[in-house]
């Protein structure tokens, strides 16, 4: 008998003497996996809050040889009222910038777990933007041909939301694409008063 | 010092020799780049050179000339090489140049303290350019060269044809004699070794190391002192180094640059890092100009793209990652130009701020003042507007030089248009309307690239 065999014969010997214990065990974990799994409110908030904080149009430069230091108003409104198109990847990864971690805050840094599971975002339902601002879930097949780009305005990459104990603070990476060779990333670190989530620290991190 | 004028006559000599090889003799044993008589100096750690520099810039304020000449230098590095024979040292920069015209700014150094600058320029042959599938070497060199005063006024004018002086246009200086303009050397260096029960040099049958030097020499007279022995009829010659300038900086780049790219991204960097094109040297191989900038490139995970990314948040160690590996070569090299441009704009940005770098990279710093204040006036103070920038400037200097670079990497095997469209890539939304690329040019270039695409085997 292999050590394979032994081990397999032990467990069915364990589950079939504390069968109710079994079943409790399944019965109350899934759920507690699912939960890490799914959207909560707090995630759809700070989604939300962070899609209108960034998506503008990209303002046009200065002409060259110009010294002018302002744009027209007209313009400026113009841009500033423009309705965009904006997509999310449909996956929130754990994933985090490393050398953006250790500038951050010691109450943030420690809320951090990278080992909890990527959170897929299966509807978009709760985020929503005040400016107007359509959105979209990005299509992650399709987002590897570079036409797709053309079909919204602003891609966007949210890392999975972390929060404390308490859920009064929040960090997050976000990933914001203009096309595939166009975008920054930035973690943004949250803190709640009054039950509203605010910036209280930004550092910005990649470019491409 | 508006008792001493200077009386240039400017002659180019001569001797033309073809690229040559000189092989190094066992007898002379371990030769090395350090025993070369020329070295890359830099501003910020050379005395020497700050006073040398300074002592210009007097003259220049004395004198009131060629202020509008020492803007379009770059004074950071410097070549460096003495004459022990004419007792003069030699500091030749580089200035800005445009798509036809190579400059150097030459500031000397007599040992009795005499200064003098010229600004040498080569002017190619557009329509000659044309014909060349790649630069054939200064043997062959077809255009103008002009020596000009510190003002802008030309000494010397000199039509030059397949490396010989063919006439002057302004008639106020002459070759003496005819000949070639610059000379190029090839000098391999070999590794030898001796050991104590045998006398003789042993050398490794390959070269560890190949310089190129360019030298032009030229006939100095009525010098002011600048020439041993004074007096205003004394001749000498005279000559500058500028072409080892680049391969210095080359090599140099090992230092400084950590590569630690894998598989096709490392066949597709050795190609661009051979090639040593200019784009190349501007970039990737402008983190030699102080090495206090260290940049490492990699194959790895971008946290929030699947592309590549730059992290330049601490402008002393910028890291490029190449993400997206599954692409072709020349998609490759756009991705490792594109993050190179935006690190050496970090680069350029941070030592401006912290005093080192002259403003001539002016337009540059207006994009960053520009969209700066677009974010925190109209945006979020949290929008990282320095990408913006960056983009802006991409396509108002560089859309065309990568375009130009990813063609030579492929051979040259198709017209420039057909390298725009990856040139363009991260940088369509970018830019004025003048400047933008239009729905049809994009197209048009999207069009021509499936057939680079099909075509093109750079690596494997």
């Amino acid at each position: 008998m292999t050590i394979l065999e032994e081990l397999q014969k032990l467990i069915l010997k364990f589950v079939s003497k504390f069968k109710l214990v079994c079943i409790f065990l399944v019965i109350f974990s899934l759920p507690i996996r699912c939960h890490l799994q799914e959207l909560a409110k707090e995630d759809k908030q700070i989604i939300s809050l962070i899609v209108d904080k960034l998506s503008f149009p990209l303002a046009p430069p200065p002409p060259l040889k110009s010294t002018n230091t302002d744009t027209a108003e007209v313009e400026i409104d113009s841009l500033l009222n423009t309705k965009m198109v904006i997509a999310i990847y449909p996956f929130m990864r754990s994933t985090f910038d490393e050398s953006g971690k250790n500038k951050l805050p010691e109450a943030f840094k420690k809320i951090i777990d990278m080992s909890l599971p990527t959170k897929p975002i299966k509807s978009l339902d709760g985020i929503l933007s005040t400016k107007g601002h359509t959105i979209i879930l990005a299509d992650t097949v399709e987002l590897k041909s570079r036409d797709y780009f053309e079909k919204f305005n602003l891609l966007y990459d949210f890392s999975r939301i972390w929060y404390n104990k308490n859920r009064t603070k929040a960090v997050v990476e976000v990933g914001l694409s203009r096309s595939k060779l166009n975008g920054f990333s930035t973690i943004f670190c949250f803190d709640k008063y009054n039950d509203e989530w605010s910036v209280t620290e930004s550092i910005a991190t990649t470019t491409w | 010092m508006k008792k001493l004028k200077f009386y240039f006559l400017i002659f180019l000599v001569i001797n033309l020799a073809c690229e040559q090889e000189e092989t190094i003799s066992p007898d002379e044993g371990i030769h090395d780049i350090a025993t070369s008589s020329s070295k890359v100096i830099f501003l910020s750690a050379d005395t020497e050179l700050q006073n040398s520099v300074k002592k210009l810039s007097n003259k220049v304020i004395e004198t009131n000339k060629g202020a509008s000449m020492l803007d379009d230098v770059d004074f950071d590095r410097a070549l460096k090489r003495y004459d022990a024979a004419l007792k003069i040292t030699y500091y030749t920069f580089s200035m800005k140049p445009d798509e036809l015209t190579t400059r150097k700014f030459v500031l000397r150094q007599s040992d009795n303290g005499n200064i003098l600058g010229h600004a040498f320029e080569f002017e190619v042959d557009a329509d000659w350019l044309n014909e060349q599938e790649v630069f054939p070497g200064w043997h062959q060199y077809t255009g103008w060269l002009r020596i000009l005063e510190l003002d802008g006024n030309v000494l010397s004018e000199n039509r030059v044809e397949n490396g010989q002086v063919a006439g002057t246009k302004n008639g106020k200086q002459q070759a003496s004699r005819s000949g070639p303009v610059c000379e190029r050397t090839y000098t391999n260096w070999y590794s030898c070794s001796r050991f104590a029960s045998d006398p003789n040099w042993h050398c490794e049958s390959e070269p560890y190391r190949t310089t190129v030097s360019t030298e032009c020499t030229w006939e100095s007279m009525s010098h002011d002192g600048m020439l041993p022995g004074g007096g205003h009829n004394k001749v000498g010659l005279e000559s500058i180094d500028f072409s080892e300038w680049e391969q210095t900086q080359l090599n140099a780049v090992e230092d400084n640059v950590i590569n630690n790219l894998t598989g096709v991204p490392l066949c597709v960097y050795n190609k661009l890092k051979s090639l040593n094109g200019n784009l190349f040297k501007k970039t990737i191989g402008a983190f030699i100009d102080d090495p206090q900038y260290d940049l490492t490139l990699r194959t790895g995970e971008c946290v929030r793209t699947d592309e590549a990314c730059t992290d330049g948040t601490d402008p002393k160690n910028i890291i490029i990652t190449i993400e997206n590996v599954n692409q072709s070569s020349l998609g490759l090299a756009s991705l490792i130009l594109h993050e190179g441009l935006h690190a050496e704009m970090h680069r350029y940005v941070s030592r401006y701020e912290s005093g080192v770098d002259p403003n001539n990279r002016a337009r540059l710093l207006q994009l960053y003042a520009w969209y700066k204040k677009w974010a925190l006036k109209y945006q979020d103070k949290d929008y990282n507007w320095k990408n913006d920038a960056h983009h802006a400037y991409m396509v108002e200097n560089y859309v065309k030089k990568v375009a130009s670079a990813l063609r030579q990497l492929d051979g040259n095997q198709f017209a420039l248009d057909y390298y725009m469209s990856y040139a363009w890539d991260g940088l369509r939304d970018s830019g004025y309307a003048a400047k933008k690329l239009s729905k049809e040019k994009n197209t048009y270039y999207d069009n021509l690239r499936r057939t680079t695409e099909a075509n093109s085997e750079i690596c494997k």
